[in-house]
């Protein structure tokens, strides 16, 4: 049905032209789930965005062939690609916040593609498009049907993307990293979703993916890609017990395993470092200018303690109240009831490293500005302080001079390390800290805060939705639910002996195991 | 409709505010209507009968509350220069400032829109430059000096209209509007630059958001993705500047009037200042001030239509 061969793209925007996909190879059969791997940078949205002829710039170039069902999308008009568009292949994108427009009501956005594509009456592509919220398992779809983006929750508009997206029954459905902005509960079932899908309505299904555990849970065979190439392809399960390339091993070897065997750190003896108790919070929804407020209720008193050199990890899905607990002990959020100890030496990292560095500023003056705040110290001093926390977090000097555009994801997050511990704190709170890093990149990170706990005897709060992430670095977990902590203990105790249901719910929607 | 009402008394309380304040000023600044009356010439006797003739010598509040009562009931009073009641004198001039506001917005919307819809259409191309060039120049005009141009242009060289030929409403309607075509224009003309400039850039701004590409996925061509996607994400910011404009548009009528020798209230406005009448200036600010809040109620209830994240009634 779909045959790919030889496909390369070019950029033509700098004066070298620059190659982001090479040879590409795909051939597709009805009802085939095809899962595409690789890191950013690797090619594989690229490939993907050509095949749905969303690749269209002026200065870019397409080689080879790209044949669906015999016609060939690559030479073939704009007219006739967009006859295909939504019809015959649709595609659903990672950002279920921002794919879907702000001011359409959900109805017109599904029933667009009918719209487009056929003639059918208002009341038929009612039907259709009631059919299609139904099947993207919409609990109510006349009701859904009527609203707008904003009113529902993120894994609600990925449903909604899904139902626009199969609205036309189309052969070929191109997942672009449809869970990566989900939490995990809602990710599996985002999963069970396409599959289902794919056994129905027999829709072939390419799943682009960073997260090779999860394209091992979905695809029957996998593409996986690096700098632009295919490394390797076969069957999934073949590859993940005896992969051939060595960037194949890596990728396995990065991601994350839950061995019952992990070495668990004695922190018995070590000193107190932080308190918190009590901790309860809520924040006013107001109606208007004379309307009385409603206190909603988002901490429910949270208690815990950080010891010097522990790894505590806290782990609960979005809105669960985590990021609020992050920001009292921060001190971003006053109003807050219970108590703190040892507040006043917490620093904090945060999730976006590109959104969180001031983009006009080099990362030496931003490195310097707590010390400056600070006062007292003269400017080589402080210029060689920036240059130690530079080595210290795994980076050239030549850094310092550099502005954070010029910089890689990884080295970001890494200058946001520095920046954090620049005013020598005792607890970090790293939220999410990982999160939207590559996986190889995020075992660099993750080994990095390793090092500065065992260096500095820091304490780090680790934040995360990552249920293996936590598992590999916290020496004690926290799960939370509703603005309560329902399960705590070492990560052993809490991933195999765990009580609350609540838990064992997070862990099988995880995969963790298996 | 507990929105509506509320909505309603806010914009009474400001409304309250403003004669307020505008009713201070003229007490703290100094002038006298008396003397502006009866000359500087005028003996000191006859400067205080007419001052206690013309109740300017009661207490503060009472002079105010008293304006207000007759305000409210519908008598705007007498004014102290020309020899008629205020309501009278701004019957005639209100409906011609008015007009040529809402001639200047209509040819803002009419010309602007289309106009910066094309340019993010055809971005870069040759239309697209030359109304960039265009535009810078045309932003740099004050109205006051477009006036002139336009005056010059299209009165004495194409002959187009008699300059300071003005003809009121009452006589001829048609030859009238005519004639406001060319004053409304020059008060339009700078906004019409920088609408289109803006239009164009949130339009070239909301074609990166992530929902355009969802909508060329589903087989829309580039003009169903601008008119039906982006065009509606993009009026947003544009109603909220064209609802500011509206009050410039207003302010830039008085100093055109003068230009184009129009009778309007922007003539009376400044007369009345320098002759301390204060009954004019009252009834012409508040009603200007009624035509703000007005319109910049109007441009709410506008952007809540527009833009369902921000429809604040039937919230729970």
């Amino acid at each position: 049905m779909l045959e790919i061969r030889d496909l390369n793209i070019e950029f033509h925007d700098h004066s070298v032209p620059e190659t982001v996909v090479y040879d590409f190879d795909l051939s597709m059969e009805e009802g085939d789930i095809v899962g595409i791997v690789g890191e950013s940078g690797s090619g594989k949205t690229m490939s993907a965005l050509a095949l749905c002829g969303l690749l269209a710039r002026h200065d870019m170039e397409k080689k080879g062939k790209i044949l669906f069902e015999g016609k060939e999308l690559l030479t073939c008009s704009r007219q006739e690609m967009r006859a295909l568009q939504g019809k015959e292949i649709s595609i659903i994108f990672q950002e279920p916040m921002t794919s879907l427009n702000p001011v359409k009501k959900i109805g017109w956005q599904v029933e667009e593609a009918l719209r487009l594509h056929t003639d059918l009456s208002k009341e038929e592509c009612y039907e259709r498009a009631i059919w299609a919220l139904r099947e993207a398992e919409l609990a109510e779809p006349e009701k859904v049907y009527g609203q707008y983006p904003h009113e529902l929750s993120g894994g609600m508009r990925q449903r909604v993307m899904i139902a626009a997206a199969i609205v036309c029954k189309p052969k070929i459905l191109v997942a672009d990293e449809p869970t990566t902005a989900l939490d995990v509960t809602i990710q599996a079932q985002i999963i069970k979703l396409l599959l289902k899908l794919n056994e129905e309505q027999k829709t072939a299904i390419l799943f682009i993916s960073h997260d090779l555990s999860l394209v091992r849970r979905l695809c029957r065979r996998v593409v996986v890609m690096q700098n632009g190439y295919i490394v390797e392809q076969g069957d999934v399960e073949a590859i993940f017990r005896s992969p051939r390339e060595e960037y194949t091993k890596r990728l396995i070897a990065s991601i994350p395993s839950c061995d019952r065997g992990k070495q668990e750190k004695d922190l018995d003896g070590a000193l107190e470092v932080f308190r918190a108790e009590d901790i309860a919070a809520g924040y006013r929804a107001s109606d208007g200018l004379f309307g009385k407020g409603v206190e909603k209720e988002v901490l429910k008193g949270i208690s815990f303690s950080l010891k010097k050199g522990e790894i505590l990890g806290l782990v609960g899905e979005s809105g669960c109240g985590k990021s609020t607990l992050a920001k009292i002990i921060v001190g971003l959020k006053g109003d807050y009831r219970g108590r703190l100890t040892g507040a006043g030496k917490v620093r904090m990292v945060f999730q976006d490293p590109y959104g969180s560095l001031n983009p006009a500023k080099s990362v030496g003056w931003l490195l310097e500005e707590p010390l400056r705040l600070q006062g007292g110290l003269s400017k080589a001093e402080r210029h060689r302080m920036v240059l130690e926390m530079l080595k210290k977090v795994g980076l050239e000097e030549s850094i310092a001079e550099r502005y954070p555009r010029q910089l890689s994801g990884g080295q970001r997050q890494r200058v946001c390390i520095g920046l954090a511990l620049m005013s020598r704190p005792e607890v970090l709170v790293a939220d999410e800290a990982v999160s939207a890093l590559d996986v190889t990149i995020q075992a660099q990170i993750l080994r990095l805060l390793a090092q500065l706990r065992d260096e500095m005897g820091l304490a780090i709060l680790f934040i995360s939705h990552d249920l293996r992430v936590v598992y590999q670095i916290c020496d004690r977990v926290m799960i939370m639910q509703d603005g309560e902590i329902v399960e705590e203990g070492t990560p052993r105790k809490v991933y195999f002996e765990h009580s609350h249901p609540y838990t064992a719910q997070l862990l099988e929607a995880s995969g963790v195991f298996g | 409709m507990k929105y509506v009402g509320k909505k309603a008394l806010t914009m009474l309380l400001t409304l309250l505010l403003v004669s307020f304040l505008v009713f201070l000023c003229f007490t703290v600044i100094p002038g006298d209507p008396a003397v502006a009356k009866l000359g500087t010439e005028a003996s000191p006797e006859a400067l205080e009968t007419l001052r206690e003739e013309m109740g300017l010598n009661r207490p503060f509040m009472v002079r105010y509350t008293d304006w207000l009562l007759s305000f409210v009931r519908g008598d705007l009073g007498e004014s102290y220069s020309y020899e008629s009641s205020v309501g009278e004198l701004l019957v005639d001039k209100v409906p011609i400032t008015i007009t040529m506001s809402l001639m200047s917005m209509l040819m803002i919307v009419a010309v602007s829109i289309p106009l910066g819809l094309y340019v993010a259409h055809h971005e870069g191309g040759v239309v697209d430059r030359v109304i960039y060039a265009v535009n810078q120049v045309i932003m740099a005009i004050p109205a006051f000096f477009a006036g002139i141009l336009i005056t010059l242009l299209f009165g004495i060289v194409l002959k187009l209209f008699v300059p300071g030929g003005y003809v009121s409403y009452s006589k001829d309607f048609g030859a009238f509007l005519a004639y406001m075509v060319f004053p409304s224009m020059a008060i339009a003309l700078p906004k019409i630059a920088m609408t289109v400039k803006l239009l164009r850039s949130g339009m070239i701004e909301e074609k990166k958001q992530d929902y355009v590409r969802t909508a060329y996925s589903r087989g829309n061509n580039t003009k169903g993705v601008l008119y039906k996607h982006v065009l509606k994400n993009a009026m947003l910011p544009i109603i909220t500047f064209l609802g500011m404009t509206f009050t410039d548009i207003i302010a830039g009528s008085i100093v055109v009037e003068q230009v184009f020798g129009i009778p309007g209230i922007g003539r009376i406005l400044l007369t009345s200042i320098s002759r301390r009448d204060y009954p004019v200036v009252m009834a012409v600010i508040v009603c200007l001030a009624a035509v703000v809040i007005v319109v910049s109620a109007l441009v709410d209830l506008l952007y809540q239509w527009l833009d369902p994240r921000i429809r604040l009634e039937d919230k729970a």
